[in-house]
């Protein structure tokens, strides 16, 4: 008697959850090696290196990631450590050879990163997540934008128009104006990607980065289990990550007790890094020993 | 058969426990979607006119959602123009609306009139060519309402990656041809924001400048004398202040005040002490994250927009009054679910 109603009832958890199921199979959970020796245990401190790229229109097969953060979670105490990676960063690449660390995932997608995120500034990484363009952009949409207070006006005369366009190469204006507002994905992409204007170039939209990482943390006491499958199927593509489903949802009511005042933010300004040229571009000379000194405050050294 | 019959009947029994178990299947489907928490997600953004306020406040305010103003009066909003309207200021004597119409690479000021008839435009900032569009923001008329002050970007020449904000200032009645530069903008800062023109021919506005030590870019307000003069800063250096609000009487300041770095502002009033270039002690009013604050006519409360749940939601039109004595201020929110503009302050007037 009870044995249709449990199948007609799993039957509908499965087809609410499908999408998520679909998605999880082809973006989440994707390991790859590293220095972690072992899963992250409930409630132990863990380290996520975050991606984002330029996937627009204009490039073929692995992007650059112009944003790359370190970002240590520690659960127990509720406090969180933000590390920005200047995308300029002129260091040893893990498929060989010296280069900007945002080709690392151009040469060899999320292990390429991982690893030369590991090796050079000596951290154990247990998970990653990668989001495009678009992706930003749907997430913001999804959680119904995010409030900010840009410090500043953001102002870009040469704002790449190469999402959803016929000309990739065209460009547009930005303002965004500051002062405490309601942003939308678009919006918010403008905000995080701009950087023709800021006179501390990417330094400042590291700065902006963080920011609206901390804007989408005050959404996650919104988001709940039944709210995943809208979420995830929203992505279509545009968001990978080594986390399974599970893992996601254990991280959503930790980051709901993070508060604002329990996040370290940290750019890499002053003299952990100096101007240069190699291989006709201008990078930044990393300062290692300042640089592991600052990192090595937050994020372990492997075991 | 009697009903008895039917119930006894076994391929009766089979068939209406499968009809409910599949109707229970929608149930649990049903009740799953309806635990999502997508309106508190998304908001339940309304248009202004199909809500109200939840108290009356005196004589006449003019707010901005999503591109079309709005009038609020005796607690009713009625729209007066729509698509692409922002910051809208009023001219000393209440007959025209000076606002901003955005759209696109560029924005222009109009003046129209309270009930949102277009007069003219005083600006015209269009080009083909994408990077020789220009803005203009946050326009306000002098206290005599001969001059509209604004931002406007100033190209620093032609193919550069560097734009930012000077305020200029140009004859309401005349053409954007005899617009004067008034104040040099600290390069790839944003520049120099939200103009007050003041009774005395002087100017306060938001200076923006980078933070050696943190590499934080932080705003102070700050005052000129005259046109092209160097000016000086009134905030205290350790805060970052912007959106200054001129008190009717011309006695005080409201602006937007944190710690440089910080992650929560407030909304702070102080006096103006011109003759010792500084601001006075400051008393905070409201925390979180407070913006746009407008004085009320009479001079006694201050209007502001701030997100609805505390430190996320849509901006929502938010009343405090300036407390006398040891009283603690009590922000009260006017409006709830309408997402206002909170990138230029209302307009309040009798």
């Amino acid at each position: 008697m009870i044995l249709p109603f449990v199948i007609t009832g799993t039957v509908a958890l499965l087809a609410y959850f499908l999408p998520i199921a679909v998605v999880a199979l082809k973006q989440t959970g994707q390991q790859v090696a590293s220095n972690a020796t072992q899963p992250i245990t409930a409630g132990s401190p863990f380290t996520i290196l975050l991606l984002g790229s330029d996937n627009d229109a204009k490039f073929q097969g692995n992007p650059l990631t112009q944003t790359m953060m370190l970002v240590r979670v520690n659960p127990q105490t509720k406090q969180v450590t933000m590390f920005s990676i200047p995308r300029d960063l002129y260091v040893h690449l893990s498929t060989g050879g010296y280069g900007k660390i945002d080709e690392a995932y151009e040469l060899g997608g999320p292990t390429a990163a991982v690893q030369t995120v590991e090796n050079d500034f000596d951290v154990q990484i247990d998970d990653w997540a990668w989001i495009g363009l678009t992706g930003l952009v749907k997430l913001v949409d999804t959680v119904g934008g995010i409030d900010i207070s840009p410090t500043n006006a953001v102002l870009d005369d040469q704002y790449p128009n190469d999402i959803d366009t016929a000309n990739p190469y065209s460009t547009s204006r930005v303002a965004v104006l500051p002062g405490g507002q309601h942003l939308g994905g678009t919006q918010v992409l403008e905000y995080v990607r701009s950087r023709h204007d800021d006179i501390r170039e990417d330094f400042g939209r590291s700065f902006r980065q963080q920011q609206v990482l901390i804007a989408l943390r005050a959404k996650a006491r919104y988001v709940n289990v039944a709210d995943l499958p809208t979420l995830v199927s929203s992505f279509q593509g545009e968001f990978k990550t080594s986390m399974g489903v599970e893992q996601m949802r254990e991280l959503l009511p930790v980051a709901e007790k993070i508060q604002p005042g329990a996040i370290n933010q940290v750019v890499l300004v002053g003299n952990y890094t100096s101007d240069g040229y190699a291989g006709g571009e201008e990078v930044l000379f990393p300062n290692w020993g300042l640089i592991q000194q600052k990192v090595h405050q937050s994020f372990p050294a492997p075991q | 058969m009697t009903v008895s019959g039917v119930l006894r009947n076994r391929a009766f029994r089979v068939l209406a426990v499968l009809v409910l178990s599949i109707l229970f299947g929608f149930v649990v489907y049903g009740w799953l979607g309806s635990q999502r928490n997508s309106a508190e997600l998304n908001g339940k953004v309304v248009d202004p006119t199909q809500g109200g306020t939840q108290f009356n406040l005196p004589g006449t305010i003019v707010v901005a959602q999503a591109g079309n103003l709005y009038s609020l009066t005796n607690g009713q909003f009625t729209r007066i123009a729509s698509g692409g309207w922002t910051q809208p200021t009023v001219t000393p004597d209440h007959q025209h609306l000076i606002v901003v119409h955005r759209q696109g690479n560029f924005s222009d000021l109009y003046e129209m009139s309270p009930a949102g008839t277009i007069q003219r435009q005083l600006t015209s900032d269009a080009s083909g060519q994408v990077d020789l569009n220009h803005w203009s923001f946050y326009p306000r008329v002098s206290p005599n309402g001969q001059r509209v002050f604004y931002s406007y970007d100033e190209k620093y020449c032609d193919g550069c990656y560097l734009v930012d904000l000077s305020v200029f200032a140009q004859p309401l009645a005349g053409g954007q041809g005899s617009a004067e530069q008034w104040s040099n903008p600290n390069e790839g800062t944003g520049g120099d924001l939200q103009p007050i023109p003041l009774g005395t021919g002087g100017l306060l506005y938001a200076k923006y400048e980078v933070d050696n030590g943190t590499d934080q870019i932080y705003s102070q307000i700050w005052y000129q004398r005259g046109q092209g003069t160097p000016g000086t800063s009134l905030s205290p250096a350790s805060q970052t202040c912007q959106q200054p609000a001129l008190s009717p009487d011309g006695t005080e300041v409201a602006m937007i005040c944190a710690p440089i770095g910080g992650t929560t502002s407030e909304l702070v009033v102080a006096p103006l002490e011109l003759g010792q270039f500084t601001l006075g002690p400051e008393t905070v009013l409201a925390t979180g994250m407070p913006s746009a604050p407008t004085w009320a006519p009479e001079g006694r409360g201050l209007i502001y927009l701030a997100p609805q749940k505390g430190d996320t939601g849509p901006f929502e039109l938010d009343y405090v009054q300036i407390p006398t004595g040891k009283a603690r201020p009590d922000p009260r929110e006017v409006t709830t679910n309408d997402d206002f503009d909170s990138t230029g302050p209302p307009v309040w007037y009798r």
